[in-house]
């Protein structure tokens, strides 16, 4: 499943690093020393006063977050988008903004080059690096719309519209050329009939095919008429290639969410007509696809096999066809790709992820490999590389530091911080960050992120949240954690630790690894967390009886499985966009051959018995873990009916507390600021009231909003 | 009727006005100097012009009959394109886009401008800013917002360029950097804002508002207008003139001054209480004001006239120190007439200024004055009237870098003219005078100023001081202007009345053979004090009647500008007696110097003044014309009087007032000859034109229809004094020209 992993992985890969320092460690020494001076003070909060300490749910949503970063051509610009949260009571609501910055490497200099309350996407540079191009909807326009914008001072213009939304483009080597994907347009009299109330919905037939189209292009003059290319199939994954006319592209049966993960396969088409010159057999899943400058190779990121949860093979092919070559071997059982990009012809500069770390690595395609950046340092996501391959430009976080640029060159040669834009998180106490190993009852090793409680006292027991991440085919990293849906520093400054575990299942540590839980779905997988709460509570330091749990998509069946089948051993759960029956969720889900081809490995229909066994609906009954359920009401993903079910199971068969929260107009995942903000504030007040205060009743139906008096 | 024949009308895209009047309001920018009446100039061969010549060019072109009036680059272009071009006609005159306020970087090297595209289909426009190299490299669009971008000004560093933008749903000042990035709000006022300046420190905006007098702040103006748009009745109650001006009802308000700190700050009203506006209303903009050299205090004109408003003319300067709760000083007091325009020499000593001698009569001529400037204690010295023995009067003035020099341009000959005058003795040189001169001022070391004429819209050059080196920046329109057949202009000049020189515009028709005879389109300028010259009008273009198979022919006649005070003066008291003997004697002249010319099939338009002479025409020259088309004009001068709202005018031109000047309104008031009325006749007017009401058009509509003749009556509900909005444009075109072609072919 797909929604709570680890970024897309859109932004072109990145390289290079020393150990990164961590302003958050001197704080922490600096802040250790306060606590014990300040014992006393201590020792009067009980740790069942949630004290607001540490981060609010204010600043949670005031945090803002780079998105990707791009070095020009010649190594001198850096552009990169900033997320800009809206700010309920204040702002509309809505998504975050989008603004671009322009960071000049020569001088560190940063400025906004798109600001405003506005929103774009897919930024580039153009071939001669003198423009910026992006996708954005503005003004009049009926669709998303390609514009360009000069380096040299004015605002963007319009160089390309179409009859539908562009979803995505690329130049050619001279950018002369631009290829683009937009789907069809549909037919008018749908919309007419619409108007007129005929607003019938016909399930999954009515899909509407992502086509290429190819124009001539010009930076002032913009693109001349396009051309749609006869391919069959959905087009996915566009690349030009930068010597001549010739595209990569994947083509996938069908425009549905289910095909585009299983079935994209590479192909290599004619630009001039959508003749297929070469065609690449990829097993599986694929993410990431890009020429080799001379346009001899494809380098892709690919799945093991058709059964391999995520596409983190970091594989070659000739661009003629044939073979896959998978350039790190050695990385099967340790790690995943996530991130490459091309450094020249012969070489490809990329990002691992190994466990809860990430490392930049540079391997030929012969295979020859060395680490260029350690892991220890920020966790890096996207490469984008200067021509010259000597600039390299990542995005990336740390335990206390959301994502952020960072910089290598000449001058730099470690990943070096290049914006600050959440200047004053800098003042707030952020509670210390720690790797966590141990055993599972079946002797596996696995790996977790513990954020201690702010003013950790030794030898006190503390209240304990599980975080469980979703996917599962994603995990947690030594980066930046907290938001809305993760409570991280916001219950550790409230006395709490925050326990992020990347159970079997998880990527980061090769296939093997993340094929673990095949078959056996809610099993070893999830007996993985409570083995971990256990390891925590044999170091003396979490108080087992106030263990509480949260977690969405994935995260969200763990803590429906968690507080149904385990509910002896959780205070509370807060159970996000969950699954909570797997026999509907067959039915009701829009990636079926996903779950069964990459988690389940059985058909739902011939083992009802163990769907059902595997289900927190079914140990309803014995639930006493007071339940607080949240969805999207539009979720395609998993039905909100999974939330449902769960929810009447318990008011039903047992007297346990439980409120279901839905959010109308959200999906997998809440994405407008008030409906974050919301739910971050009653997740809180849940664990406080069921965690803490052992409360009795139900908080009230409505919240306080300390933002609305600000 | 006249509308000051007004300095700087062409920066009209400054909207003293509201939104409602769509992105950047106001004329056309780039347009029309003349704002209420076709004036345009005329166009003679730069090399004509002796250019250093201390002399009145004047005298340098008495010895030209006939001057050739075919610009070289039009003649280029249109030899690249002959063969796909097409007769000229309203759509590629809507075509043509607009360049307007250039603004030299401080530097020299670059030019920003405002570009006006106009949407036909969606019947509006939008405007944006551009930049060029001021060596004509370089040309790319600075913003592309589909709101309105206009007034653009530089900050002193050059890093950054303010201007004013309704983007936000308002019209505010927004900065956007020269090292690239998008736009970014520096103000948020409840209020639109206008008129946007920049302190010599670069550390201060000035910018106009429109608030309530007894008003102590902003808000309280708007919570004054929430007020009354709440209100259940919808009635008004004034005790004064204005009740309105020329197509706005007035609501109590007046444009003010306001000043603020550029990153910060509340917004100070500079005019500190005075019962008036600036800039002046309706047209002026921010040539009206200047900040002093420390940028401590700003000078600005206005007049503050209490009830005489409507029948004074005397704007004087004021000055007023920004960060002081003193009352302005009137630094113009002894000068009962107009006073406007302060610049302020580079070297911080000197106060120029424009004014005027005799209060009441807008078309006096603005000479150039002088005072000097004490910082110390804020005071100027005695007034040194610079231009007194220079017989023109001028739109506008800047000082050269060295305050040596003072430059300054206006109407000269049916051009209008740049001329250097020595800040020491007064002595004047003609730098320019081919096409229309607009918004000139210093880039570097050379002027760089839009020009326009007969065969090419506006586009930018620039000149050495010397007067040499004629450069062109920008070719804009070059592509349209090729692909639209123009017809070749020439200015001849005739012995008009009492004898004295007029001068007259002919343009042949588009795609002209000579051994062909062609019908002719008549064009009578308003003003009176205006002119139809060498320019590229978007609303009187003789284009327009050339692509359609005429040939157009335009008389300056006694009344018009340019050609010396005394032959402007000539038409008071007179309005119907020389000017028609001019035009009589102008088409008679027209007629027997082109062959071509056929004098059965002649047809005579005007609008304003030009409505008022067709009205004339009608009943004292009613055997000439096969048809008239009368705009907005007045059928009665008495009644028109009464409905009007620029009292000062008819009073000046008239020489009284009706009750007290009876036979002065009598003489000249068509009403009193519609019994001769029989010439076919096309009434044009707009429902908001209030300088000339609309009774006057339903007068004449009424008159024709009573008495049998042929007549149509074409009614704009949503236009002024002038047809602006596209659709209307061409409804208007098609109709005119559609009633010519019935009558005249």
């Amino acid at each position: 499943m797909s929604l709570f992993q680890v970024p897309a992985r859109r932004t072109p890969a990145g390289l290079l690093a020393k150990p990164f320092q961590d302003e958050s460690w001197g704080k922490q020494l600096s802040h250790a020393l306060a606590v014990v001076c300040g014992l006393i003070l201590l020792l009067v909060l009980t740790v069942s006063s949630l004290a607001a300490a540490g981060l609010s749910p204010e600043q949670v949503v005031k945090l803002r977050a780079a998105g990707g970063a791009l070095v020009s051509p010649d190594g001198v610009w850096v552009a990169y988008t900033l997320y800009i949260p809206r700010i309920p009571f204040v702002d509309e609501d809505g998504r975050s903004w989008t603004e671009l910055h322009l960071l000049d490497a020569r001088d560190d200099s940063d400025r906004v080059f798109i600001g405003g309350k506005t929103n774009f996407s897919s930024v580039r540079f153009t071939p001669d690096g003198k423009f910026l191009s992006f996708l954005a909807k503005r003004g009049n326009d009926e669709n998303t719309c390609l514009y360009l914008m000069s380096l040299r001072g004015g605002e963007a213009y319009r160089a390309l519209s179409h009859e539908t939304s562009i979803r995505s483009y690329s130049f050619n080597g001279d950018g002369s050329r631009i290829a683009f994907l937009a789907k069809e347009k549909a037919e008018p009299r749908r919309k007419e009939l619409k108007k007129k109330g005929f607003k019938q919905e016909i399930y999954e037939e009515e899909m509407l095919f992502t086509r290429v189209f190819v124009a001539s292009f010009d930076p002032i003059a913009g693109a001349a008429e396009a051309e749609m290319l006869p391919l069959e199939g959905n087009v996915s994954d566009l690349r030009y290639s930068p010597v001549d006319e010739r595209l990569a592209l994947t083509l996938a049966p069908t425009p549905r969410i289910d095909d585009h993960y299983m079935y994209r396969r590479v192909r290599v088409v004619d630009a001039r007509n959508g003749e297929i010159l070469a065609k690449v057999e990829n097993p599986g899943k694929i993410d990431g696809l890009e020429w080799s400058p001379d346009g001899k190779r494809l380098a892709m990121l690919l799945g093991d096999d058709i059964h391999d949860p995520s596409p983190g093979r970091l594989m070659v092919a000739e661009a003629s066809g044939g073979d896959l070559t998978d350039l790190l071997p050695g990385l099967f059982d340790r790690g995943d790709v996530n991130y490459f990009a091309w450094k020249n012809p012969q070489t490809i500069v990329y990002i691992e992820a190994l466990g809860v770390w990430t490392q930049v690595g540079e391997v030929k395609v012969s295979g020859r490999s060395k680490i260029l950046v350690k892991s220890g340092g920020p966790i890096l996501h996207g490469i984008s590389l200067s021509k010259d391959g000597r600039t390299m430009v990542f995005v990336g976080d740390s335990p206390s530091v959301p994502r952020e640029v960072f910089l290598m060159d000449r001058k730099r040669h470690q990943p070096t911080r290049m914006s600050w834009s959440n200047p004053w998180l800098d003042e707030v106490d952020l509670a210390p960050q720690e790797v966590v190993q141990y055993q599972a009852r079946d002797g596996q090793e696995i790996e977790g992120i513990l954020i201690h409680p702010l003013g950790e006292v030794q030898g006190q027991r503390y209240p304990l949240v599980l975080y469980v991440h979703g996917g599962p085919e994603s995990h947690h990293t030594n980066g930046w954690s907290t938001r809305y849906s993760n409570p991280g520093q916001v219950l550790a400054g409230r006395g709490v630790a925050v326990f992020m575990i990347n159970y079997r299942g998880s990527t980061g540590y090769g296939v093997p690894f993340s094929k673990a839980d095949h078959g056996d779905f809610a099993g070893a997988e999830f007996d993985d967390l409570v083995d971990g709460v256990d390891a925590l509570i044999e170091r003396g330091f979490v108080d087992k009886s106030k263990v509480g749990v949260t977690g969405g998509s994935y995260g969200g069946y763990a803590t429906g499985w968690l507080c149904t089948r385990y509910t002896n051993r959780f205070a509370a759960g807060v159970m996000f966009v969950g699954i909570s029956d797997n026999i509907s969720k067959f039915g009701t889900s829009d990636i079926p051959e996903e779950m069964f081809l990459v988690h389940h490995r059985k058909r739902t229909f011939d083992d009802w018995e163990f769907f059902l066994q595997r289900s927190p609906i079914y140990y309803a009954g014995q639930a006493k873990t007071p339940l607080l359920i949240l969805h999207g009401k539009d979720d395609p993903r998993v039905n909100v009916g999974q939330s449902r079910e769960l929810y009447r199971h318990l008011k039903v068969r047992t007297s346990t507390p439980v409120r279901l929260v839905l959010y109308p107009g959200e999906g997998h995942g809440n994405r407008k600021a008030a409906a974050r903000y919301d739910y971050n504030l009653r997740m809180l007040r849940w664990f406080e009231d069921y965690l803490l205060g052992g409360a009795k009743e139900k908080p009230p139906i409505d919240l306080e909003y300390p933002l609305e008096k600000e | 009727m006249k509308g000051k024949t007004q300095l700087h009308a062409e920066d009209l895209n400054q909207p003293v006005w509201s939104l409602s009047l769509l992105s950047p309001p106001g004329g056309t920018p780039g347009a029309v100097a003349c704002p209420h009446s076709p004036c345009q100039s005329v166009y003679t061969e730069p090399n004509l012009s002796s250019i250093d010549d201390e002399e009145l060019t004047v005298r340098t072109l008495k010895s030209f009959v006939v001057l050739p009036v075919l610009p070289l680059l039009g003649l280029l272009l249109l030899g690249i394109a002959a063969a796909q071009a097409h007769p000229f006609s309203v759509h590629d005159m809507l075509a043509m886009q607009r360049i307007s306020s250039p603004a030299p970087s401080p530097d020299g090297t670059r030019v920003a401008f405002v570009l006006k595209t106009i949407d036909v289909e969606g019947n509006t426009s939008s405007t944006d800013l551009w930049m060029v190299q001021r060596d004509g490299s370089g040309l790319r669009r600075l913003t592309t917002n589909p709101a309105g971008d206009f007034n653009p000004v530089w900050a002193p560093d050059g890093r950054w360029i303010y201007f004013l933008s309704t983007r936000g749903g308002s019209s505010q000042v927004w900065k956007i950097s020269l090292q690239g990035g998008e736009a970014e709000p520096v103000t948020h006022e409840p209020l639109d804002l206008g008129n946007l300046k920049i302190s010599p420190d670069g550390e201060t905006l000035a910018y106009t508002m429109d608030v309530f007098v007894d008003c102590p702040d902003v808000d309280c103006t708007v919570q004054r207008l929430d007020e009354i748009a709440h209100r259940p009745a919808s009635g008004r109650i004034y005790d004064h003139l204005f009740i309105r001006h020329w197509d706005t009802w007035e609501d109590g308000r007046r444009t003010h001054l306001f000043a603020r700190k550029i990153d910060s700050g509340p917004s100070v009203d500079v005019c500190k209480g005075l019962d008036g506006n600036v800039p002046s209303r309706p047209f002026g903009g921010s040539e009206e004001f200047t900040f002093t050299p420390d940028s401590q205090a700003m000078v600005f004109s206005m007049k503050v006239a209490g009830r005489e408003e409507a029948w004074s003319t005397n704007f004087d300067l004021y000055l007023s120190e920004i960060n002081s709760s003193s009352a302005p000083k009137n630094l113009t007091a002894e000068n009962l007439a107009w006073d406007t325009q302060p610049v302020f020499s580079p070297d911080g000593k000197t106060l120029a200024y424009l004014a005027m001698k005799r209060p009441g009569y807008e078309s006096d001529r603005y000479r150039i004055v002088l005072r000097d400037w004490d910082s110390a204690t804020r005071s100027v010295g005695e007034a040194r009237w610079l231009t007194e023995d220079f017989d023109r009067s001028f739109y506008g003035l800047f000082f050269g870098p060295k305050s040596r020099y003072i430059y300054c341009y206006g109407p000269n000959l049916g051009q209008r003219a740049l001329w250097k005058v020595a800040v020491k003795d007064g002595k004047h040189a003609l730098l320019h005078s081919m096409g229309i001169v607009r918004s000139p001022s210093f880039a570097g070391d050379r002027i760089v100023f839009g020009l326009d004429h007969l065969q090419s819209p506006v586009e930018l050059y620039s000149i050495a001081t010397s007067g040499k080196d004629f450069q062109r920046i920008t070719h804009i329109n070059d592509e349209r202007v090729a692909a639209a057949e123009m017809g070749d202009p020439e200015q001849f000049t005739f012995e008009g009345a009492g004898g004295d020189e007029v001068y007259c515009y002919v343009v042949k028709p588009a795609n002209f053979d000579e051994t062909k005879s062609y019908p002719v389109a008549f064009l009578i300028h308003g003003g009176p004090q205006g002119s139809f010259g060498n320019d590229f009008h978007y609303r009187w273009n003789p284009q327009a009647y050339a692509g359609a198979g005429y040939a157009a022919v335009m008389v300056d006649f006694h009344g018009s500008t340019g050609y010396g005070q005394a032959f402007c003066d000539a038409i008071r008291g007179d309005w119907g007696g020389k000017p028609l003997e001019d035009l009589q004697k102008g088409l008679a002249a027209a007629i027997e110097r082109y062959p071509w010319m056929n004098g059965e099939k002649v047809a005579a338009l005007g609008a304003s003044y030009g409505g008022y002479m067709i009205n004339w025409i009608a009943g004292n020259w009613p055997d000439r014309f096969t048809c008239l088309v009368a705009h907005d004009g007045n059928i009665d001068e008495r009644a028109a009087y009464y409905q009007t709202e620029e009292l000062w005018f008819p009073e000046w031109d008239h020489m009284g007032k009706p009750w007290t000047d009876p036979e002065h309104y009598e003489k000249q008031n068509p009403v009193n000859f519609v019994q001769n009325w029989k010439t076919p006749m096309l009434i044009v007017h707009g429902g908001r034109d209030y300088r000339v009401d609309l009774s006057g058009g339903i007068g004449s509509f009424t008159a024709c229809q009573r008495l049998g003749i042929p007549s149509r009556f074409l009614y704009f509900p949503d236009e002024n004094h002038w047809v602006q909005q596209p659709q209307n444009s061409i409804l208007w075109h098609d109709t005119v020209i559609g009633w010519l072609d019935q009558w005249t072919k």
